[in-house]
């Protein structure tokens, strides 16, 4: 296939991906879409000068968000797109889920719904307490972590996708399951 | 078919898929590092190697049936260890 031809395949690949999945990040884009680095990086300068992707550093990750969204009829809204990144990262995603679904709790409980350990869920809450996502409240055996804005989460699940599962995902998750 | 394809067949069905879940396995335990991930993947290998040695024994080798009953039942009481130890153990 002549490299051109290859190229404004990958390019259209990954505007479509970056347009359906805005907040997914720069490793996860490479990893779904098998695409190499440096094509990757080409065509993210590319459509960076044209106007069509946006790159911001979003909770330690760098991640690409369409420059207009048709349904917004512009940008998405910083805070939102803060808070898309962090729904796209596997762990955070589980526990801002958890919240949403099951309402405010404990953390230990929080821990063993979502399949991880005490450390890397205080890692994460710290993260996410810091972005303003998630609250801590009380101390000792009555503290509890709720989410700071509920109808936020819930706008931006309904109107962006979450990223589709890849079989490796769902044979993690089905071995998961399996804790007794 | 006869019942010699079937079994050739058979085997190296064995050997397909379970090369084919080991590798999934194994991606899995690349992304998430765990015990019982690496335990999956050493269970799925062990399908793979049973479909791969039994059904090549089978074939090519001047091992006696009894010899090959004896190999196949010694893989499957290894991965069923390892599974148990993958889905029940901590």
């Amino acid at each position: 296939m002549p490299q051109e031809v290859r190229r404004s395949a990958w390019a259209e690949t990954l505007l479509s991906f970056v347009q359906r999945y805005p907040g997914v990040h720069l490793r996860e884009i490479r990893r779904r879409l098998g695409i190499p680095l440096g094509t990757l990086d080409y065509h993210l300068y590319r459509f960076g000068k044209e106007g069509l992707v946006t790159l911001t550093e979003t909770a330690g990750y760098t991640c690409a968000y369409p420059a207009v969204v048709p349904d917004i009829g512009g940008p998405i809204p910083d805070p939102d797109r803060h808070l898309l990144a962090l729904l796209r990262q596997p762990v955070p995603r589980s526990i801002l889920l958890h919240l949403y679904l099951d309402g405010a709790g404990p953390p230990s409980d929080l821990a063993s719904d979502i399949g991880t350990t005490a450390q890397n869920l205080s890692y994460f809450l710290q993260r996410l307490e810091r972005a303003g996502v998630v609250l801590r409240e009380g101390s000792g055996a009555t503290r509890r972590v709720r989410l700071a804005d509920p109808k936020q989460v819930h706008a931006l699940l309904l109107q962006f996708p979450p990223l589709p599962d890849d079989p490796v995902d769902r044979f993690l998750r089905f071995w998961g399951d399996l804790h007794p | 078919m006869d019942l010699g394809e079937l079994t050739n067949a058979a085997f190296g069905g064995i050997a397909v898929f379970g090369a084919l879940l080991a590798a999934v396995a194994i991606a899995a335990w690349r992304r998430t590092p765990t015990v019982r991930m690496a335990l999956v993947a050493l269970a799925f290998l062990l399908f793979a190697a049973q479909g791969v040695v039994v059904g090549v024994g089978l074939f090519t080798s001047g091992l006696s049936l009894s010899d090959l009953l004896a190999l196949s039942a010694g893989f499957e009481a290894a991965l069923l260890a390892v599974m148990f130890a993958a889905t029940l153990l901590r």
